[in-house]
């Protein structure tokens, strides 16, 4: 027995199919479904009938090319030219479109357009009629299935955002031909609750069959005469149902229903933190400004005038020693005048001044001579000049002066 | 305080008495050193004095930084 690795078997069944000539360009009618636009600009879908569905991409250029970009929608009846693709990653077959011709409209959507016409001109989607929400509803009534995602999706979000919201489910079918009446009923039942502030109805993806109950008139009716807000959830976000547009508020999954509605009791505690401290905030600048106050009150009436004080009492001091000093040399300066006048008066005794004059002094044997009878004659005198000395010796002696 | 302030006033006077009398009167060498030593010693005693005064009012304003 020969066995295959995947890898193989995918390449053979790839390869085989690509051998295919019926396959390459063919020619394929049926109603789109789970229609999706990816941000790339690409669509992907189904396309069905009543027994089979195959997925199909359509790309952004041959959209664009084919001007099909917007003009598709769920539930119309489509013929298409597409080729074969074998995806061996994922084992999956899916068709890819190379041109698009929008045909008949399904049943469904007939009747979903008819009906919306009708409602639309009855007002039940006028934006007049919709109520606003409760800021913070208590009790939440969920009109959903026990078993579905929906349920636990809801509840998960709500209790991260607020644990003190309560939640009353009205258990309900929600797909097949009798989910309507159901719903319709389910929603009468949490208007009446007495607990109940807030309605949320709905259900997870699916295909638009699947999501068709909430294309219901009873359903629609019953959003619509609700009196109490009601939000509603289904499917995802590129479905929209009748419900949707009559309900007060529509959540594009249930999730984000859940975010519309409760409300997050950590905004709650922010904003009360912010109020607290807004309150320091004040408290604390008050204080600061009347300690600043006080402090210059202080400044100026107390530390400024005593430093100044003291600034002036060590000017004057300094002012007391410069005079002490002055006085002082003052003092020194008439002592020092007085000695000057003693000198001079002295210098002029001084006795070198008359030999300047010519006077000479005369010794013998250092006697003074002051009269002719000290000497004799061949003595030998010594006269002092202001210059210098003259060794001389006595010739003659007279006791009169001769003139010459 | 009070205390160093009222003697301050008191060297303060004696140290312009001082002046005064070198100012007006004529005094022997030795008198004029003497007094001249003494004025000396009051001028740095009184400026010690508004020194400490000084150092004690700052202190005080330093201790009035209110609220801190």
């Amino acid at each position: 027995m020969d066995v295959f690795s995947v890898t193989r078997l995918c390449g053979l069944v790839k390869r085989t199919l690509e051998r295919e000539y019926l396959l390459k360009n063919c020619y394929v009618g049926g109603t789109i479904s789970n229609l999706k636009r990816h941000s790339t600009g690409h669509y992907y879908f189904s396309i069905k009938d009543d027994d089979a569905s195959i997925d199909v991409a359509l790309w952004s250029s041959t959209a664009q090319k084919k001007g099909l970009v917007g003009a598709l929608e769920n539930g119309l009846f489509v013929t298409m030219r597409a080729t074969i693709n074998f995806y061996e990653k994922t084992g999956r077959l899916s068709l890819i479109c190379n041109d698009l011709e929008i045909g008949q409209k399904s049943p469904y959507q007939l009747a979903y357009e008819a009906l919306k016409k009708e409602l639309t001109a009855l007002g039940y989607f006028d934006e007049a009629h919709k109520k606003p929400l409760p800021e913070m509803p208590t009790c939440i009534g969920l009109v959903t299935s026990e078993s579905g995602a929906v349920l636990h999706d809801i509840l998960h979000v709500a209790k991260q955002r607020n644990p003190f919201v309560t939640f009353k489910l009205f258990p309900v079918q929600v797909q097949g031909e009798k989910a309507g009446p159901i719903i319709s009923k389910g929603i009468k039942a949490a208007d009446a609750d007495k607990e109940v502030e807030l309605i949320i109805v709905g259900r997870g993806g699916g295909s638009m069959e699947d999501l068709w109950c909430f294309n219901d008139r009873q359903v629609v009716e019953a959003v619509y005469h609700c009196q109490k807000p009601i939000v509603s959830a289904v499917g995802h976000e590129t479905d929209y149902t009748l419900c949707d547009f009559a309900a007060d508020a529509r959540g594009a999954t249930p999730s984000h229903a859940a975010e519309l509605t409760v409300f997050p009791v950590a905004y709650l505690l922010r904003r009360l933190e912010e109020k607290q401290e807004y309150l320091h905030y004040v408290m604390n600048r008050t204080l600061e400004v009347k300690k600043q106050e006080l402090q210059a009150l202080f400044n100026r009436k107390l530390g400024i005038p005593a430093l100044t004080l003291i600034h002036k009492e060590r000017s004057k001091l300094d002012e007391c020693m410069h005079n002490l000093g002055h006085s002082s040399k003052a003092q020194i300066q008439k002592q020092e005048n007085k000695l000057a006048l003693l000198a001079q008066q002295l210098e002029l005794l001084n006795p070198l001044h008359l030999l300047v004059k010519g006077y000479s002094k005369v010794e013998v044997e250092g006697r003074s001579i002051r009269s002719v009878k000290d000497v004799a004659t061949g003595d030998t005198l010594v006269i002092t000049l202001q210059d210098g000395q003259i060794g001389a010796t006595v010739e003659d002696i007279s006791n009169s002066f001769k003139s010459k | 305080m009070a205390n160093t302030l009222k003697n301050y006033e008191k060297k303060y006077a004696a140290l312009e008495e001082i002046v005064k009398n070198l100012d007006e009167n004529e005094l022997s060498i030795s008198d004029l050193l003497a007094q001249y030593k003494k004025g000396l010693t009051l001028v740095k005693e009184c400026s010690l004095m508004l020194q400490s005064v000084e150092t004690e009012v700052k202190q005080i304003i330093d201790e009035v930084r209110i609220g801190e």
